[in-house]
């Protein structure tokens, strides 16, 4: 359990809490290549403390879940990992965010670039609209590529991968609003892949979803893990541990357990995993 | 009372007294919406109840019918007075004798002629009241007829025939008996035209001088033919028309020298002519029943002093040779081209009209008013048709006659109508034209007035004689109505689109929360300010550097478009630090620096390109006249007003766009303008469009501002440097002078009308895009 920080120094404390955090995070994750991570990121609106002090690595081409109760922090912190949280008025970031090794928050960093490395997905499905081609298009069009038929193999690939090619092929001139919910939350997948990213997170992709479109979505986000590096917000932990190979439980903007998912559900170390868990609070 | 529980369990819980105030509420608030639209329906329908009598037809009554005893003795000439009390006829035997057409009227003894002979011809003049007689051996009377009217307490309205003597002479007819007499002209110089029996034309003018008058005869007999039918004299005394053979019109001009000035030739044999007030228009009836109208027109003469053949419509002009047109216009053609010269040629008599109402046979007689270009037309089978020489409209048709009548009056009230049939009956109508002048074609298509070189849409509702004819045409308002909305629109739009597009996404929230209550506070501003502002004070200053003013438009865009790239020159590390917002400085700075570089390189380009005076250089090379009250004034001034209200709205549909799509496209790794441009600007489009059309129906009712920075000249024209006339400023302008009831009057309530109905369809539609626009995103 880690208990509330005293003001010290980021820089004072690193080494310190590099051991703490490699006594919390799993031993599995020695042999994982890191992708992610984050080193003491705190998170505040104005003067409220959204995110303590959080030592979190995130494994390449696996699929993390983050956990929690609603008000844990566990959208602000994957918002965190691809700067969504610049915009926010009053919100002020300590300790850092490494994607690959990068501080992403290093001034001479573009946000931009960034983003398009590490793509989202949200919690309701936002097409924009428009066609789903200038859906799934936009990623590339903005950062430059005009070539159409360049763009066609773009959209193809990005809607196969998606798993929404065969439903959408003879259709892409229509406006994406006419889409399901479940369909239009895959555009949205094919849309940030169009990017090319490495890094996905979704923040509870699911949550709008009916049953059996959330059982496709899932199927998508397990076929996409064999490429990428899936970060997956949730609150229904049937979803985490269906589909996820680590599992972070977040509470009150700490994180109280990180582990291998079935560890974390077979035998949480922590008590307060345990009640979450088996339903007990949350 | 109000526990949740109990309200839970059993039914609503509502007090009597909650309910009653929900009821209260609910009238109060339907009410007051019924209310509203019953205003708005009222208003409509009363500006349509006060228009449409311009569109209803007229009509003709018969009132009473008088026999004389002595039917045959009578001449074809008939007068009647103001109030349609008495009547004039002249009897064979050389007396004008008077006729009570209403029971309460004194007839005095008849006037005598004092002619030599047996009276065989005579004409009368509507149009100066001018009365000539002539007896067998050539002699004529020539007399101005008056009417005197006294109010007497138990009969009424008394009338009196007033006669003054103002000539006898004797026409030297070679061939007597005189078969035709018209008499007319002015109050000075009166003329008489006699046509005698082998149809040899005479002209005597009575000149008035220092010692009395003098007669002064003309002969025109080696110039005109044979005259077979009907004379006119046009009522200014300027022109005589008349008829060689059966089709030849020959149009005769008055005056020192009296020449034939022109000749045309109809289609059909022409039964029957008429000149209506003004002296422009000359009325033509033929056999088959049709109606025509012809105007004499200044032609302009196109010498070709060049070397090589020039086409001047459809007509190929050689080298050295020149033909007459009668199209002014014709010199906005052909001036550049060198060589060419214009020279202003003679009158000509040309057909211009013939949308008239048809007769069923060949036209007897026209009757013209002498109030206005109204006329009544009667076919040889007696039937007859009220119309006007310039709209052409059918006002009425007339069934009472059984045969052609022999003469015809119609009273200076336009109000009766006297005819006189072949057998000396006398016939009373009633008349009531309505607004004979009107129709669709008059207000909204081309017309072709008197003193015109070809068909026009004209506003002029007012002039400075009694015989000028109004011209509503309503094209030239809804012009300057759609023009300086655009104009307002080309300055306001960017501004309010671009404002609203930077406040709702990139500024940071507190200089969102300072601007926006500002610009919505120009609103507050009176727009009689603003126009006033713009005639005394913006007008002025940019007729002074006007080159300045027109370089500003494309200079600071430029400028702004040229900044773009310098962001991306600004390094990365410093670029993170600036606050959200911060181009506004540059921006501002830049938009100013590119104002003022504009203002003082103006007068620099002005004196190096236009020869220092671009107004005249304006005038010279494009044909242009510069306004210093013009449409790019208003547009300034009116996009002034108009900003707040777009950039409001604007503001509020760019706001509304769900933050999701606004992350949506930031996750995607778009920057702030890309996803303003890309992403939130296309999804507002229809609550921006909406707000697009409030300005644009701001703008078309906008009054003050149009009324005090324009010349208010209702002119088409879409150049930036003249005026125009707005339909609102059209009827704050002219309502002090319309009478109640009268065309203008009711021409104004139509414009009203139409101005209501533009806007109600402008905020209809932009109603409609609002609510889609609602209806797009409900479901986010």
């Amino acid at each position: 359990m880690v208990m509330p920080e005293e003001a010290v120094p980021y820089a004072e404390r690193r080494e310190e809490e590099e051991l703490t955090s490699s006594r919390i995070l799993p031993p599995e994750l020695a042999e994982e290549e890191i992708v992610v991570e984050t080193r003491g990121l705190s998170f505040y609106y104005d003067d409220h403390q959204v995110l303590h002090d959080l030592w979190i690595k995130f494994p390449k081409n696996r699929i993390t879940a983050i956990i929690g109760p609603s008000g844990c922090g566990k959208s602000t912190l994957i918002r965190c990992l691809n700067r969504m949280n610049d915009v926010v008025a009053g919100a002020r970031i300590e300790g850092e965010v490494l994607v690959e090794g990068v501080n992403i928050y290093r001034p001479e960093v573009e946000v931009e670039t960034l983003r398009r490395r590490v793509g989202m997905v949200f919690q309701k499905p936002n097409p924009f609209p428009m066609s789903i081609w200038e859906n799934v298009s936009f990623g590339p069009r903005i950062s430059g590529i005009r070539d159409r038929a360049k763009l066609d193999e773009i959209v193809e690939w990005a809607l196969r991968q998606a798993h929404l090619w065969d439903e959408v092929k003879d259709r892409l001139d229509d406006n994406a609003m006419e889409l399901s919910g479940g369909q239009q939350q895959r555009l949205c997948i094919a849309r940030c892949l169009a990017n090319r990213p490495e890094i996905i997170l979704f923040d509870e992709p699911a949550s709008a979803l009916d049953p059996i479109s959330t059982a496709r979505l899932e199927e998508t986000i397990l076929e996409l893990a064999k490429d990428y590096t899936c970060i997956i917000v949730t609150h229904n932990m049937q979803e985490a541990a269906r589909i996820s190979d680590y599992t972070a439980f977040l509470y009150m903007g700490r994180l109280i357990e990180f582990n291998t998912t079935s560890q974390l559900f077979k035998k949480p170390r922590e008590a307060r995993t345990e009640a979450y868990i088996t339903g007990r609070f949350g | 009372m109000d526990d949740p529980i109990k309200r839970a369990s059993g039914p609503p819980g509502l007090s009597p007294w909650e309910r009653r105030k929900d009821r209260l509420a609910r009238l109060v608030i339907e009410g007051g919406a019924l209310v509203i639209i019953l205003a708005v329906l009222l208003i409509f329908f009363y500006l349509l109840k006060e228009a449409f009598p311009l569109f209803r037809e007229g009509k003709v009554s018969l009132v009473a019918e008088v026999r004389p005893e002595d039917a045959n003795a009578t001449l074809g000439v008939v007068v009647m007075d103001d109030y349609q009390k008495l009547a004039l006829r002249v009897t064979r035997v050389g007396l004008v004798e008077t006729l009570a057409l209403d029971r309460n009227q004194q007839v005095p003894p008849p006037f005598p002629l004092e002619l030599a002979g047996e009276v065989v011809a005579a004409g009368f003049n509507p149009f100066s009241d001018l009365l000539a007689a002539a007896d067998g051996e050539g002699n004529v009377a020539l007399i101005r007829i008056g009417w005197r009217s006294r109010l007497d307490p138990e009969r009424g309205r008394l009338v009196e025939p007033q006669y003054e003597r103002l000539a006898d002479f004797t026409l030297a007819v070679s061939h007597p008996p005189i078969a035709r007499l018209a008499v007319g002209g002015g109050e000075e110089e009166p003329w008489v035209a006699a046509v005698d029996s082998a149809g040899t034309l005479y002209l005597a003018k009575l000149s008035s001088g220092l010692f009395g008058s003098e007669v002064v005869h003309y002969d025109l007999s080696g110039e005109v033919g044979r005259v077979a039918g009907p004379l006119a004299i046009s009522p200014r005394g300027d022109r005589l028309f008349a008829l060689e053979g059966s089709r030849e019109l020959v149009a005769v001009r008055l005056g020192e020298e009296p020449r034939v000035e022109s000749r045309a030739t109809h289609p059909a044999p022409v039964t029957s002519l008429a000149v209506t007030v003004g002296g422009g228009s000359l009325m033509v009836g033929d056999r088959l029943g049709r109606l025509s109208r012809y105007l004499t027109i200044r032609q302009v003469r196109v010498t070709n002093g060049s070397s090589s053949p020039i086409t001047v419509h459809g007509t190929v002009l050689h080298p050295g040779e020149s033909a007459e047109f009668i199209d002014q216009e014709i010199a906005k053609f052909v001036k550049g081209i060198p060589g060419v010269e214009l020279s202003p040629a003679d009158f000509k008599l040309y057909r211009v009209g013939e949308e008239f109402p048809h007769l069923n046979s060949g036209v007897a007689s026209i009757i013209p008013s002498p109030a206005s270009r109204l006329f009544v037309a009667f076919g040889e089978g007696g039937e007859g048709v009220m119309s006007h020489a310039t709209s052409g409209k059918e006002v009425a048709r007339i069934k009472s006659l059984p045969g052609p009548p022999a003469a015809g009056v119609i009273n200076g009230k336009e109000s009766g109508l006297l005819v006189m049939d072949r057998r000396g009956r006398l016939i009373l109508h009633h008349l009531d034209p309505g607004h004979p002048e009107t129709t669709l074609r008059t207000l909204f298509g081309k017309v072709w007035y008197e003193g015109y070189t070809r068909p026009e849409w004209v506003w002029q509702s007012t002039g400075g004689t009694d015989e000028f004819e109004a011209k509503l045409s309503l094209l030239p308002l809804i012009f300057g109505t759609m023009k300086g909305a655009l104009y307002a629109l080309l300055f306001a739009l960017p501004v309010a689109l671009f404002g609203a597009l930077y406040l709702s996404q990139l500024a940071p929230q507190w200089l969102k929360h300072l601007f926006k209550p500002l610009i919505e506070l120009m609103t507050a501003l009176p727009t009689v300010v603003v126009g006033f502002l713009a005639g005394l004070w913006l007008a002025p200053l940019v007729a002074k550097n006007l080159v300045g003013t027109l370089i500003i438009f494309p200079l600071v865009p430029l400028a702004l478009i040229a900044f773009i790239p310098l962001v991306n020159l600004i390094p990365p590390r410093i670029r993170v630090r600036l606050p959200q917002g911060w181009e506004l400085l540059p921006i501002t700075v830049i938009a100013l620096t590119a104002v003022w570089v504009a203002l003082k390189v103006g007068p620099l380009v002005e004196a190096n390109l236009f020869g220092g005076d671009v107004k005249l250089w304006l005038y010279q090379k494009l044909g242009m006249v510069y306004d210093p009250r013009n449409a790019l004034i208003v547009g300034m001034a009116m996009g002034f007003a108009v900003i707040p209200i777009i950039f409001s709205l604007a503001e509020d549909a760019l706001s509304a766009v769900p933050k999701q799509l606004i992350s949506g496209a930031m996750a995607l790794g778009a920057t702030r303008w890309q996803t303003a441009w890309r992403v939130v600007l296309p999804a507002a489009l229809p609550g921006v469009f909406a707000a697009v059309m409030l300005g644009f129906g701001r703008a078309v009712g906008e009054t003050m501002i149009v009324l005090m920075a324009t010349g208010n000249t209702p002119i088409i024209d879409l150049s930036p440097f003249n005026g125009f006339r707005t339909l609102s400023a059209n009827i704050a302008v002219e309502v002090p002078e319309a009478p109640v009831g009268g065309t203008l009057y009711r021409v104004l309530f139509l414009s009203g009308l139409i101005l209501f109905l533009f806007t109600f369809v402008i905020n209809l539609i932009a109603n409609e895009l609002a609510s889609r626009f609602r209806a797009r995103y409900g479901r986010f």
